[in-house]
């Protein structure tokens, strides 16, 4: 049984390849339109996957930032770790401390320009919240806005927030330090969004350890710089940096109350509905314009082998006449379209992957400023996705097509 | 061998192809069936290849009713009728070899009986030289013997022909008739549906006669008639 059905394949194989060398020009004829047809399909689908990845990426660098003021306790902010993490849908929680704000901002401005800032240190302690997607970003920030006010409470109080602390305890110093890689790099795209970087208001940073901040010098005189908001920076030099630094000024309740516990909220709300209306709009288009291409591909190639089964509809009619199975008369067609639908979309996913990975080390030297923008997908990454895609879809095609044009002709 | 049982065939269009049609065809036979031009002789061929649908009546062939065959078991019907047609019908892309090995391919036989049976056969039609020729290479004769070899390579108790010298000079046609006696002196039934009075005449066999749809004679040993 096997044995017969393996010796019927190696027939259909040697028929198929038999035919395609003795119809050359058909079967040339065939792989060129296919080649044409998979080309415009895989540009599209990469143009596709490219967009909805720059979308993805932008969604995700959206995250939510709690500043948090002098008052809360390392317990305090401890406790809100975990009551943060409990929040459905965010998917990490990064505690970033003063220090390592002030790193941060090192590392991208560099350190001589926050001289001036090492002993009173502006930056505030502060929570940077990852949304699993930005459809939840609205229910998130309502949950914060809510655990806020909660915290408010404790940190008026002084008190703990009770279920928490045994299983907790070491989280604060693990995690951040786990998280630090991972945080410097999500750095560089939260504040390509984020237009500013906020730093305490001057006064505050007085408060506590004032004494030492003044006794900076050069910084200083510069200290006095306007910002865009029109508020003096403290001892910021460069001019890059006094751009990118801003100061925030604590949320104030509706009863006229400034909040102590999260001072301030930081998230790209327009970002995020605009970003949620373009992903919609963008994937719907996407599919709409992968489905009328994979249609146009689909008649083409399906008309196509059509046409070369009909070239062949005596030839078939002799063989139904004489006892051939359908199955043993179709195969050598089928295989024949499976032949000439790799072919001809393993072509245009060579040339497309060629130009592609020349595109991409284009934006990825010359255009680094674009890069930010457009955040193109590594060649190898795309075309494991869109080479089978087309592969399929010629094969299938190809297949499908020629089981499909046989049908009529073995009526006999 | 072949029952016709009260037979009935009108085409989709109205035509009338054969009109209550009963008629019995022994193993061993030869016969022709005569008939003017849209007499029914060739819907009489076509019903028992299966190529076209009684309205009514039964159809027996080796005692089996073929009008209640499934479709997928068509392709095993048709191994046991070879067939031959006026225009002979060859894979005009494969040598004389191929071609009658081909219908030993499609029934999937070892690879080297194929290679005894073809040239077996090839010798009995009289063709072993002319193995490696195109059909384009050969006269209208020698291509109605490469169809009649690639009919009767698989050995099938019965051989139909739907005039197979319709197309042949009077010396092929001979030549050809003799063949296909020298096929049913062997052991194949032969129904042949024929023009050519000449033939039927000379060789005295069964002649089944067909208008418009009935058969009206029906002799065992005669020549053409008189219509
Ligand atoms: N496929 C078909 N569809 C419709 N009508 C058909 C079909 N085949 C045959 N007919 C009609 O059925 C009748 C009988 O045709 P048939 O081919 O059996 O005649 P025939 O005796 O073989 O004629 P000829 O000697 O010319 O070959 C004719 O009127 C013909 O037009
Ligand atoms: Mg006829």
């Amino acid at each position: 049984m096997i044995k017969s059905f393996l010796s019927g394949l190696s027939y259909s194989v040697s028929q198929a390849v038999d035919s395609l060398s003795k119809n050359k020009l058909m079967a040339f004829a065939s792989v060129v339109i296919v080649n044409a047809c998979i080309f415009a399909f895989a540009l599209s689908l990469c143009i596709i996957i490219n967009i909805s990845y720059s979308l993805d990426k932008l969604e995700k660098s959206v995250g939510i930032e709690l500043y948090l003021g002098d008052t809360p306790t390392d317990e305090q902010i401890r406790s809100l770790k975990t009551q943060l993490e409990k929040i459905p849908h965010v998917s990490s929680v990064t505690y970033v401390s003063a220090e390592e704000a002030l790193e941060k901002a090192e590392s991208m401005w560099g350190a001589q320009s926050l001289e001036g800032l090492k002993e009173g240190n502006p930056f505030p302690r502060s929570f940077e919240l990852k949304v699993d997607g930005i459809g939840s970003q609205k229910s998130v920030l309502a949950a914060v806005e809510a655990l806020r006010k909660e915290f408010e409470r404790v940190v008026a109080n002084n008190i703990i927030i009770t279920e928490t602390t045994t299983q907790t305890t070491t989280l604060l110093t693990t995690t951040t330090r786990e998280t630090t890689t991972q945080t410097t790099t999500s750095l560089t795209t939260t504040t390509r969004s984020l237009p500013y970087y906020y730093i305490k208001p001057r006064d505050r940073v007085a408060s506590g350890r004032a004494a030492r901040a003044v006794t900076t010098t050069q910084a200083t005189t510069q200290a006095t710089t306007v910002a865009p908001l029109g508020l003096p920076t403290p001892g910021i030099k460069s001019e890059a940096a006094t751009e990118s630094t801003t100061m925030y000024i604590p949320d104030v309740g509706a009863d006229g109350y400034i909040y102590k516990g999260i001072e301030y909220i930081s998230h790209a709300g327009l970002l995020t509905d605009t970003l949620i209306a373009l992903d919609a709009a963008v994937k719907t288009i996407a599919v709409l314009v992968t489905l009328l291409l994979g249609a146009i591909a689909a008649g083409i190639i399906i008309n196509t082998t059509r046409l070369t089964v009909m070239l062949r509809k005596n030839e078939i009619s002799i063989m139904k006449y004489i006892g051939a199975t359908d199955w043993f008369i179709r195969e050598p067609f089928v295989i024949e379209g499976l032949l000439i639908g790799f072919v001809g979309a393993l072509l245009p996913c060579a040339l497309c992957a060629l130009i592609y990975s020349r595109l991409y080390s284009y934006f990825n030297t010359s255009l680094d400023m674009l890069n930010t923008v457009v955040m193109l997908k590594p060649t190898g990454e795309l075309f494991a996705v869109v080479t089978p895609v087309c592969l399929l879809l010629g094969m299938g095609l190809g297949a499908f097509a020629a089981y499909g044009a046989t049908r009529k002709y073995l009526k006999v | 061998m072949i029952i016709f049982d009260s037979v009935s065939k009108t085409y989709e269009d109205g035509a009338l192809g054969l009109k209550n049609v009963s008629i019995h065809i022994k193993k061993g036979d030869f016969a022709f069936v005569t008939g003017a031009s849209g007499s029914g002789k060739s819907t009489f061929l076509r019903l028992l290849l299966k190529e076209t649908e009684p309205d009514s009546g039964k159809i027996y062939i080796d005692g089996n009713d073929i009008t209640a065959l499934k479709p997928s078991r068509i392709p095993y019907l048709r191994r046991k009728l070879g067939v031959v047609f006026q225009d002979f019908r060859l894979l005009p892309s494969k040598t004389v070899y191929d071609n009658v090995a081909f219908a030993l391919i499609i029934t999937q036989t070892p690879k080297n009986e194929i290679k005894d049976r073809v040239p077996e056969v090839l010798d009995l039609v009289g063709l072993s030289h002319k193995h490696l020729s195109m059909p384009d290479q050969l006269s209208g004769g020698e291509r109605q013997r490469v169809a009649i070899a690639r009919a009767i390579v698989n050995r099938p108790p019965i051989l139909l022909a739907d005039e197979p010298t319709g197309n042949l000079d009077p010396d092929m046609a001979w030549e050809i008739t003799e063949l296909m006696e020298k096929i049913n002196k062997k052991g194949t039934t032969v129904v042949a549906a024929t023009h050519a009075r000449e033939i039927v005449d000379k060789l005295q066999k069964r002649v089944i006669t067909i208008n418009k749809g009935r058969i009206v004679r029906d002799v065992e040993c005669g020549g053409y008639g008189d219509d």
